[in-house]
């Protein structure tokens, strides 16, 4: 037992620091909020109690799916109770009170343990480099996420109730690691705090057992202690663990493909190179960003943070010499390895696990996830450390020098981490985290509280195109949008909920309000009914002009246009004004509540359409999408029209045999060749290369592999060498299973150099056509699965030269005549008698087409389709040039034109630019821009693009408008070609100019710099789209035919009722499409639970119901059991602990 | 037996071994050879002179002085490539120990 000077002075000490800290954070009377935690958990901890004991989240409207917070659940309940009685401010001066003071103490307890009691001095020393050392002040306390608080305060005290139990099996030890883990379980919202936990728990049951080793004997009872204590941590928290490994909506993407989390992996792991992590340093905050300030690159501050490192190494060879010390200095080493992820050296596994192992990606960012391991071992290795260099020194030197020393060691790491006691530790320069939020949210939300019959959603405007809001609060506000906290009453229409599907239908609200969308009123009606929209609130305090938060649209979130849209709007009334709030009500003749009816629907297969798209083929009826690959014929009697959108759109570029012939000539040649595809591709590799884009970089190595193999083949099958062919050929086959079998489908490759490597394998299949069939059928399917190539390849015989053909794959689900539709008719103007150039084929095959033109749609005629996958293609012609005659451009600063050029100069004072307006812009055009320049004293310039969505306040700041940096090249006195595809415009943009600058040199340049351009030529790539279109029958729209007669919300997760059909219905349910909702309905005593499940109108659910009649219904969201099945089997858990106590308590009596 | 284990088999795993950790399983460039080579000659040299051992671990904490004084030069990729091989030289030599650690639990002596 520790006497009580070793428990109660550090008690003090660290209680003392920890309040000085606290004092000093919060000597503004403001607390911390924003960035990815909101103003979670401390404002209204019952509000987020009520949303997030359900694994549902209905009130962030439509509804999300958010099974990983439900561990938040025990916190929220505690801060709730508080909460009656003291103000948020309070409850987080207390939290971080007691996290802070937790750390220190914590780390204090477990080094005193280790490291022994008559050490108990360096055993503070730990619990204060615990607290103050880079890693906890960067990636704990600015990184700002309260799991990683959680965690680091907790690791220590559960380090210490762990070893107690491996070592001395003592149960009590036991059921209080499990009370702690209780206590902490906030952490488990970021799941990799399990596997930290874990990792440390291995390290220190591992150090244990095998250093020294201590027999098989007691190895398994060891053994039989940590399976024990590691199944009934499982089961005390199955409670939040079954949900989280259960539940997904099954329409949800995977959130990163593997190829982005190699791309994370590898590079964060240039910031985690041996320099920064073992100075314990997240280079990106301290050295680029400088956001704790820019003192961090000052040489003494470089310095500042080797005196610990050095001491931990010092620490780490003297713990080497002493017994039960080694074990954990071994797993220091090894941590160091663990955090540093791909780096140098031994790193590769990481980028084999991350190939290999799909859910590692948990751990794309190891320094962050995992670098709490790092410190929770540096820290008590430091403070042996520190005894044996005071030691040292004391006998060395003398005691006074030692102490000396001591102290110097100290008061640099606490000069090291000052932001931690000047409050600067949360600075961002841009979004303080100082939140105070304005008393008018408050005066709303009490507004709305008084509202009768409110039932439905509450948009909030203007709507983020992310989580992420900014708001011009007095103290400002940055971070994930809180609105559904702040506004209590209802749920709230107020961010994405991260389904690609859903959000895509959500980011109309961005776009309904703007012109000149805003002048189709039907439309908006409907889009607000569909998402079950009765009251809107137009936050005029967001900052909506920040690009960085709303992105370049910034003219579609002004909230003043948005304002006159709403007073325009015939079916909005405004209700009330609190501060920069207005609240618009629905008017209650328009307003449709959550549940509604409809006998006659929409069958609507989006394909790869964006909702733009999709909302121009709306009608007054509701849509319905079936998810099933079986398609229920009994739609086809409801559905008043089929929309059938591509399921895949691809460019295909194919050349006649002449063409083909001479490239692949030239090829065999000269490999090297600069224009062939197959040189080209090594640029490919070079750019994923500095990318680090590392699966990409492997794919395209294999390519080039490919390609030489393929170029041998033809040499020694033309020099009759046909055995090494054959051996040649059978490499080659692997390399194409090796290309294609994993990975290719999705990755970087495939996204942005799709031409390219269709080029590249257009010309393979064309070599092995007659030189070995076999491999090109196998080829050929790659390429097709793989959306390369389409499955219809033109006769070369007819083709002309070269062609591109953009091809639409459509999936048909029933066997039918189908309307052919083209889009976008506008945009054909700028494509000089196009039609007869289309050359429409379906399935490869010409068909005729009759054109008509009916609402900026060409209507294509009639064609017979089958049930099954059809591609149906047409040319792509080239645009007439967009850029209109020089006399249209205007000049800026130094530029002039002359000689059909334009010259633009720039020197230490001025630079120059040019604009002109491009003609005929449709939203989300793409341009191909190419013009020739001639440099003197090259340097970088820029093309940009300034859209009408886009701010015109800053025409040249590249953070505001479409920006693409140009390399000038080298001086030349050759005239240099430049060519560029640029990126979509936004989908709401109508107009946009094109800008060419050359900006000012800095002031300190003594020399000027000049560039001559002529030719310029912008070129719209054709791409409208086309659909595919039924009637059905007559009778195009719905007709009241059902009635809800009763309608109950009881919680999230469960609504009921009564209705009425007098005729086959859908019913249809306004909440975020998931499987996990089920609807049960009760007819004359009978129990029905409809199957055929659909998703509504490109977000919701829907299920038809064939029979009139009278029913009682039930929504439940059926996931929502398995938290209450965890949570019986965690309570069973709970009971084998006590029992566990007890029992042995009462054996270990009996036997005294 | 022992010597062909020793001196023909060991290294080739360890050969493997650390082309793996450094460059996976490619073996497509025979420059990346020559750190895993490196590697594995000083493994062999520390595993079975251990009387170099200590040597070895000076050498590997004076590097990483080189790379604290790199880096504060503000040549940081030449610190991070002087880091990595130095340690990579402290696992190898601490690894060495390890029979030792398991045995008795810690050394008297480098």
């Amino acid at each position: 037992m520790y006497n009580n000077r070793l428990l109660y002075i550090p008690i003090l000490i660290f209680a003392f620091i920890s309040l000085i800290i606290v004092i000093i954070w919060f000597k503004s009377g403001l607390y911390f909020g924003g960035a990815e935690v909101g103003i979670s958990p401390y404002y209204n901890p019952a509000r987020f109690l009520n949303i997030q004991k359900y694994i549902w989240w209905g009130d962030v409207a439509p509804g999300m799916l958010v099974p990983m917070f439900i561990s938040g659940v025990p916190l929220y309940f505690v801060l709730s109770i508080i909460a009656s009685f003291v103000s948020p401010l309070f409850i987080q001066v207390i939290l971080f009170f007691g996290l802070l003071f937790l750390m220190g103490y914590g780390m204090y307890l477990f080094s005193l343990g280790v490291i022994g009691k008559e050490k108990y001095n360096y055993a503070i020393m730990a619990g204060v480099f615990y607290m103050f050392n880079s890693y906890t002040m960067v990636e704990v306390w600015h990184r700002f996420l309260y799991t990683g608080f959680f965690l680091t305060a907790s690791l220590p005290i559960l380090a210490i109730f762990w070893k107690k139990w491996i070592t001395e099996e003592s149960f009590i030890s036991l059921g209080l690691f499990l009370l702690t883990n209780l206590v902490f379980v906030y952490m488990f919202g970021n799941l990799t705090s399990v596997i930290t936990i874990w990792i440390l728990l291995l390290f220190i049951t591992s150090a244990h057992i095998i250093f020294p080793w201590i027999g098989k004997k007691i190895f398994l009872k060891v053994l039989y202690r940590f399976i024990l204590g590691f199944l009934l941590f499982i089961g005390t928290n199955l409670w939040w663990l079954l949900p989280v490994f259960s539940v997904s909506t099954g329409i949800l993407p995977e959130q990163h493909s593997n190829e982005e989390n190699i791309f994370t992996i590898a590079n964060i792991s240039k910031q985690t190179v041996l320099p920064f992590t073992l100075q314990l340093a997240n280079p990106y905050y301290l050295f680029s960003t400088h956001e704790l300030g820019v003192i961090y690159s000052n040489l003494l501050f470089l310095l500042l943070p080797w005196i610990p490192a050095a001491i931990i190494f010092i620490g780490l060879l003297s713990s080497f010499k002493k017994k039960l010390l080694a074990g954990l200095s071994i797993f220091f080493l090894v941590s160091i390895l663990l955090v540093k992820g791909a780096a140098g050296p031994f790193g590769y596994p990481y980028i084999w696990g991350f190939m290999n192992i799909y859910s590692l990606a948990i751990l794309r960012n190891p320094f962050e996830k995992l670098g709490v391991l790092l410190i929770f071992l540096a820290s008590f290795i430091f403070a042996i450390g520190l005894e044996a260099i005071s030691s040292w020194t004391r006998e060395k030197i003398g005691s006074l020098f030692s102490k000396f020393i001591y102290i110097g060691i100290m008061i640099s790491i606490l000069i090291y981490a000052f932001p931690m006691f000047t409050g600067g530790v949360f600075n961002n320069p841009n979004y303080p985290f100082r939140v105070n939020i304005p008393k008018y949210y408050n005066d709303a939300d009490n507004w709305f509280r008084l509202q009768n019959g409110a039932s439905g959603n509450i948009l909030h405007l203007p709507f983020p195109s992310r989580d992420v809001v900014t708001y011009n609060w007095e103290n400002g506000y940055h971070g994930v949008e809180i609105n559904e906290v702040l506004f209590t009453s209802l749920p709230s229409l107020t961010r994405n909920v991260g389904i690609k599907r859903v959000d895509d239908t959500l980011k109309s609200l961005s776009f309904i309000f703007g012109k000149p969308y805003s002048d189709d009123k039907n439309q908006i009606l409907k889009i607000l009914r569909s998402l079950n929209v009765q009251y809107i609130v137009l936050h005029k305090d967001t900052r909506w002009e920040d690009t960085s938060t709303y992105g370049k649209d910034t003219k579609l979130n002004n909230p003043s246009k948005i304002e006159d849209t709403l007073n325009n709007l015939e079916f909005i009334e405004k209700s009330a004004m609190f501060g920069d709030l207005e609240i618009f009500k629905l008017k209650d003749q328009f307003y449709q509540p959550k549940i509604t009816f409809s006998d006659k629907i929409d069958l609507f297969f989006p394909g790869e359409s964006n909702i733009l798209q999709s909302l121009f083929f709306t009608t007054k009826n509701n849509q319905i999408t079936p998810l099933d690959q079986n398609f229920d014929t009994s739609l086809l009697k409801n559905s008043s029209q089929i929309i059938i959108f591509p399921e895949s759109i691809l460019y295909n570029w194919e050349g006649s045999k002449d063409v083909l012939n001479n490239i692949l000539s030239q090829i065999v040649k000269n490999p090297q060749e600069n224009s062939s595809p197959f040189y080209q591709i090594n640029k490919a590799e070079k750019y994923f290369s500095q990318t680090g884009e590392l699966l990409s970089q492997i794919l395209t190595n294999k390519i080039i592999s490919a390609n030489n193999s393929l170029i041998d083949f033809i040499k020694r099958k033309n020099s009759g060498d046909n055995n090494s062919a054959e051996s040649i050929l059978n490499d080659y086959s692997n390399q194409i299973d090796s290309i294609f079998t994993k990975d290719f489908s999705g990755s970087s490759l495939q996204k942005q150099f799709t031409p390219l490597i269709e080029r590249v394998f257009i010309l393979h299949l064309y070599a092995l056509e007659n030189l070995s069939p076999k491999v090109n059928d196998k080829l050929k399917k790659y390429l097709v699965s793989n959306n390369v190539l389409p499955n219809y390849l033109l006769n070369k015989e007819e083709i002309n030269s070269e062609v591109e053909r953009r091809v639409q794959r459509f999936s048909i689900p029933i066997d039918s005549r189908y309307e052919l539709i083209m889009t976008n008719a506008n945009t054909l103007k700028l494509y000089p008698d196009v039609l007869p150039k289309l050359n429409i084929l379906l399935d490869g095959k010409k068909i005729s087409v009759q054109v008509s033109e009916n609402n900026n749609n060409i209507n294509l005629g009639e064609t017979e389709l089958k049930k099954g996958i059809h591609e149906i293609s047409y040319n792509v012609v080239p645009s007439v040039n967009l850029a209109p005659s020089l006399d249209k451009f205007t000049s800026e600063g130094t530029s002039k034109i002359s000689d059909n050029q334009i010259i633009l100069d720039a020197n230490g004072q001025t630079g120059g630019a040019f604009k002109f307006p491009i003609q005929g812009v449709s939203g989300g055009d793409v341009y191909q821009v190419s013009f020739e320049g001639l440099f003197e004293n090259p340097r970088e310039f820029y093309l940009q693009v300034v859209e009408n969505t886009q701010s015109e306040d800053n025409p040249h700041d590249c953070s505001k408008i479409s920006c693409y940096p140009m390399n000038p090249g080298l001086q030349t006195t050759q005239w240099q070609n430049y060519f560029l595809t640029l990126n979509p415009l936004s989908l709401a943009s109508t107009d946009a100019n094109f800008q060419i600058i050359l900006p000012t040199i800095n002031t300190s340049a003594n020399y000027s710099s000049s560039l001559e351009i002529r030719n310029i030529k912008i070129y719209r790539v054709m791409d409208n789209n086309l659909v595919l279109k039924k009637n059905v029958t007559d009778q195009l729209e719905s007709t009241p035919s059902a009635k809800l007669v009763e309608f109950k919300k009881n919680s999230s997760v469960e609504y009921e009722g009564k209705f009425i059909l007098e005729k086959p219905n859908f019913i249809f349910f306004k909440e975020t499409f998931s499987p996990g909702w089920e609807l049960s309905l009760i007819s004359n005593g009978h129990h029905l639970y409809p199957s055929n499940h659909y998703l509504a109108n490109l977000y919701s659910n829907s299920w038809f119901i064939a029979n009139p009649g009278n029913y009682e219904f039930k929504l439940e969201f059926k996931p929502q059991g398995k938290v209450m099945q965890g949570f019986y089997i965690s309570i069973l858990s709970w009971f084998i602990v006590f029992s566990l106590i007890v029992g042995i308590k009462l054996k270990r009596r009996s036997i005294r | 037996m022992k010597v062909v284990i020793r001196y023909i088999l060991f290294p080739i795993i360890l050969l493997m071994l650390f082309n793996f950790l450094e460059y996976g399983f490619s073996w497509a460039r025979w420059d990346q050879l020559f750190y895993p080579i490196l590697l594995t000659s000083l493994t062999v040299i520390i595993f079975f002179k251990t009387r170099l051992r200590k040597f070895f671990l000076l050498s590997a904490l004076f590097l990483l002085g080189v790379m604290v004084l790199t880096y504060l030069l503000g040549q940081l990729d030449l610190a991070n490539l002087i880091g990595s091989f130095s340690f990579a030289l402290l696992i190898i030599v601490a690894s060495s120990y390890i029979p030792k650690f398991i045995k008795e639990g810690f050394i008297e002596k480098f």
